[in-house]
Formats: structure tokens, sequence, C-alpha cells
């Protein structure tokens, strides 16, 4: 199992897609800190101030008001990046670990992997650690790039020990969900056998399931805990609660552990009995 | 006394049922150690199902699999471990090299020496590929990484899936020689299935036929060459005076006497006018005369044609 989870490893490591995922999403942290950047300046504000008299909008938030929550420091900075870390994660990082996960398929390689190794419950357990290494790698990572371009941007300021130890937790606390997302992803590879599939599959499930949590939680007094089972919502209580323990993500939690054994169970089970005799 | 060799690969009743469609009917086969094992089939007949079998692929509806004398989980698991394998064509990673996709394997396999990569890439000429990608390869380029990887743990038991599919023609007679030494220098047992016959001729030692998911026959190379022996047919008036001239007169003793006045001479192939000549000196009225024999084609044909009968 170990010599799977290395062989992947040096797969990533050697391919170009990991540092292509990468260099994306430094792109977009350096797009988001330049963007802030620019809203802080006085020529923006004063053009902003300008705009708000025209439009009289009383509803709309002010622009004075706004830039209470601008980052003033890196770690401001780090803080905001770690609450809305989900929804990069979510439909940008996730796919690409399912479609690490699903090269074995597209590439045909599972028939020089099957044919080898036969203990195919060690196969589905390697592949899932894999991802989930995957997973944490990108997560420091990102980490990693939101501290470097807050630091570069927005100065070294504010980089406490209860913003860094935050961080930590926020990634830790996160974990769960992703593992369940992959999971299911994974669950899903093993009944269609189709990467592309997959990913579709993934992303349509997300919006449907949020739709689909919605509408109970809109319309029946009571349901609106239902709302912490949407993905996106319970990434970004996640990482509220790294810096604020009052968020309650109990729900969120449980919700994770259940559909990550769920998942495995009917996957490994799938995986274990399944015809691979397609071409 | 003739010794009896290990028995590699043993199916038993073998049968694979899809929804719909019986794919493997009954497959009986038993390849033992340092046979190269011609498998031969139409596209459809069966072949790659029932190399899927084997590499553990699919599970068989019906039927016993053993490889080195185990059919249990764990020693089937044991053996697939001493098997090399391209069943449906060679599988690898596109953005990856030769080297790296072979490193990939190394490291899952779990073999040691780093250099098997060389040897292996040496064995099928694919070591100067450098950093060119698997997916600029050619096709008979990546048949041979396929047969890298296959060979690379130095496996016991080779199974290869059309591994001639795609290359030119020097590059049959290159794999025709890496097959004959693998088998010779190395001792490995391959089962090759193919279905362009006259490259397996070549190189087989005993063959199995199947057709429509039914093995339906296995004979040696013997047997195939004494099947497909090219003869000069010839129809007489008097079968057994000419059979007496062919003896006496030509010291042919090669030839086979058949109802209806014919005869099969199996030696003079490339003078039938010498024969025709003594014939008819001796007053034997010769109705034709001609040059007959197989291949493994027609063979095959013919088998296929008597089980369809």
């Amino acid at each position: 199992m170990l010599n799977i989870i290395r062989s992947d490893l040096f797969k990533i490591y050697k391919g170009k897609a990991f540092y292509g995922v990468m260099l994306g999403l430094l792109g977009t942290i350096i797009l988001v800190a330049g963007i802030f950047k620019i809203i802080q300046t006085p020529a923006f504000r004063a053009s902003m101030s300008t705009h708000e008299e025209m439009f009289d909008a009383d509803d709309i938030v002010g622009v004075e008001e706004a830039q209470q929550y601008m980052p003033s420091n890196g770690g401001e900075f780090l803080v905001l990046m770690n609450q809305e870390l989900g929804s990069s994660f979510l439909f940008f990082l996730l796919p690409f670990v399912i479609a690490v996960l699903g090269a074995d398929y597209s590439s045909g390689a599972y028939r020089n992997l099957l044919s080898y190794h036969s203990g195919r419950g060690g196969i589905y357990a390697a592949k899932m650690l894999t991802s989930i290494i995957l997973t944490v790698l990108m997560l420091v990572c990102t980490s990693v790039m939101n501290i470097i371009i807050g630091g570069i941007v927005f100065g070294f300021g504010g980089f406490t020990g209860t913003v860094l130890l935050g961080t930590v937790k926020s990634i830790i606390m996160m974990l769960p969900i992703l593992i369940s997302l992959i999971g299911t992803a994974h669950c899903v590879l093993a009944f269609t056998k189709k990467t592309s599939t997959t990913i579709a599959f993934y992303l349509v499930g997300l919006t449907v399931w949020s739709v689909i949590l919605q509408i109970p939680a809109m319309l029946i007094p009571g349901m609106e805990w239902l709302l912490q089972l949407d993905f996106s919502s319970s990434i970004k209580m996640v990482g509220q609660y790294a810096m604020n323990a009052d968020v309650k993500i109990m729900v969120p939690m449980i919700f994770s552990f259940l559909l990550i054994a769920g998942t495995y169970v009917f996957g490994m089970i799938k995986y274990k009995t399944t015809d691979f005799d397609f071409s | 006394m003739r010794i009896l060799k290990e028995i590699i690969l043993q199916c038993k009743g073998i049968t694979k049922q899809y929804s719909n469609t019986r794919a493997l009917e009954q497959v009986d086969m038993q390849i033992r150690q340092g046979e190269i094992y011609g498998f031969i089939g139409e596209n459809g007949a069966g072949k790659t199902t029932l190399l899927r079998v084997i590499a553990g692929l699919i599970s068989p509806t019906e039927g016993k699999l053993s490889l080195f004398g185990k059919d249990d989980e764990q020693g089937l698991a044991k053996g697939r471990k001493r098997m090399g394998c391209i069943v449906e064509g060679p599988a690898f990673y596109p953005s990856l090299t030769a080297y790296d996709n072979l490193e990939y394997y190394r490291i899952q396999r779990g073999y040691p020496d780093k250099d098997c990569i060389n040897k292996a890439l040496k064995l099928v000429n694919l070591e100067n590929t450098g950093k060119k990608k698997f997916k600029q390869f050619s096709l008979g380029m990546k048949q041979r990484l396929g047969v890298a990887l296959a060979i690379m743990g130095n496996p016991d038991f080779l199974i290869l899936d059309e591994p001639i599919n795609g290359l030119d023609p020097g590059g049959i007679v290159e794999f025709r020689g890496i097959l004959k030494s693998l088998s010779k220098e190395h001792g490995m047992t391959i089962l090759v299935s193919s279905h362009i016959l006259s490259e397996l001729e070549q190189v087989a030692d005993r063959y199995g036929i199947i057709h429509q998911g039914r093995l339906v026959k296995e004979f040696t190379q013997k047997e195939l060459e004494l099947n497909t022996r090219r003869y000069l047919s010839v129809k007489v008036e008097d079968a057994a005076a000419a059979a007496a001239v062919l003896e006496q007169k030509m010291g042919i003793t090669q030839y086979e006497v058949l109802p209806g006045n014919e005869l099969r001479v199996y030696s003079h192939l490339d003078n039938p006018a010498e024969v025709t000549f003594q014939l008819t000196s001796n007053q034997i009225r010769v109705m034709f005369i001609r040059e007959m024999g197989g291949t493994l084609e027609s063979y095959f044909l013919s088998a296929v044609a008597q089980k369809e009968k």
C-alpha cells in the first residue's frame, strides 16, 4: 500500500498538473490581494465616495464601512483567506484531486496496477490516502502562499500565534469535510470508472445538493439547520470556528464523518467486486 | 522418461457471462513452464476476456483458475506478482517519459534494483528515448514500452495480448527475437495472443484456438507442422502401383495413400515434373498433381469450420 502511495506521489512530482494548479492558485491569491490593495488606496476611496453620492444608495455598504473588512496587514489577509479558502477548494482544487485519482482510469493504467496488486482493498485505501495527502499538501501550500503574498502586499504584521494557530486549526477542521467530498468522488469513480463523468457529477452535485438543502431550510420552520450540511457553508463555518470557538460546527462534522464512512464502505465494496473490462 | 514441467497456468471450466452474452464458455487451458503458448482467435472470440480473468481484472462466472499450482485467493495474488502482463494494449501516463513511467511502476511494485529499468528499456530498444513523452511515442514504441514493463521484474510468466499490433515489419522481427530470447535465455513462460497467425507460427511451441468463447482446439508446434506440412497431391488411376513406383524408382518413403486413389508425397516439392514423368513412364495415368498444404491460418480456419459444423 505504501508503495502505491509513494509511486503516485512520484507521478504528481514528475507531472506538470500539480504545479500548474498551484500556479493558478498563486495567481488568484495575487489578484485578490491586489484588488484589496487597490480598494484601500485614497484615489479609489475618493472615486467610490463620488459614486455613492451619485446613486444615493442607502442599502449599499458604504466605502468607510467596507474598509473595516479590508485587511490592514498580512495576518488579517490570512484570516480572511482562510475563511474564503473553502470555495476555492470546492470548485477549483478538489476537481484536480479527483482528476489525479481518476488518472488510472483515463490512461488505462489501472490494468497494470490491478494485474500486479491483487489486493483491491489495499489499492482503494492507498488511492484514498494519496488524495488526502495531496489535499493536505495543497492546503498547506495555499496557506504558505497566503502568508507570503499577504505579507508582501499588506506587510508582515499581524502574524500572531493566534492567527497562525487558527490557520493550522482551520486546515485540520476543514479536512473531514474535504475528505468526505473526496470519498464521495472516489466512490462515484468506482461506479462510473470515468474521470470526466465523476468531475461533472461532483460539480453538478455540489450545486444541486445546495439547492436541495436550501428549499426545506427556507420553507419549513425549524429546518434551518439543514444549511449546515451545505459544503460551502460548512467550510466557511469551520474557517470561522478556527478564530471564534462560538461557531457551532457539530452538525457538519458529524455529517462529514458519516459521509466518509458510508462512501468508503460502498466504494470499497464496489471496487473489490467490480469487473474492469472496458477499453 | 519424459519429465513433466511445472504447470504455470491452469484454467478449468472458465465461463464468463455478461448480462446477455457469454464471453467464455467452459475454457480449459494448461500452460507448462517454459512454453510459448500462442492463443489464437478472431476479434471478439474471447481472447482478451480470458486474459483479463487470468490477470485478475475480471472474475469468472464459473470455473477455477490456478497460477503456479495455487487456486486460492492468496495463492493467485502471489502468482500474479510473478507475472508480467500487457492486456488490451500498453497503458501509461501520457505526460511521463518512458523511464519515468517505468520508475513509477518500479516504486509501485517495490523492485529495489533501479537498474532493472535500464535493462528492460535496453531489451526493447527504448534506452535512447530521453525526454520524449509517452504521448509522443509511435504505436510500435508504445507496444515495446508495454513489453518493457511486463518484463521489468523478471517475471516467470509473461502474458502479452496482441503485442504485434501496430509494429512495422522491422519491429515484428525484432519483437520475435525478444520473445525467443526471453523464453530461451530467461526461461520465461509466455502466453501470447494474436490474430496475426503467421507471427505466432514462428515463435510458439503450443497453440490454442478460441472461437465464440470456446477453446476449440489445442495443438503443439509438431502437430501443426504435421497438419500443415506441404505436399504434392497426386491423383492417379492406380494408387498401389503409383506407390510402388515412388518407392522403387524414386526412393520416396515419405508419402501417404488416401482413399480415392490419391497420394500425398511429402518430398520432391520443388520438382513435381519428375514425379509426373516417373509415374507416366511406368504407365500410370496421372489425373492431376499439385502442391498443397496448409499454414496456421488455413489450419485455424479449418478448426473453426469444423467446430461450426
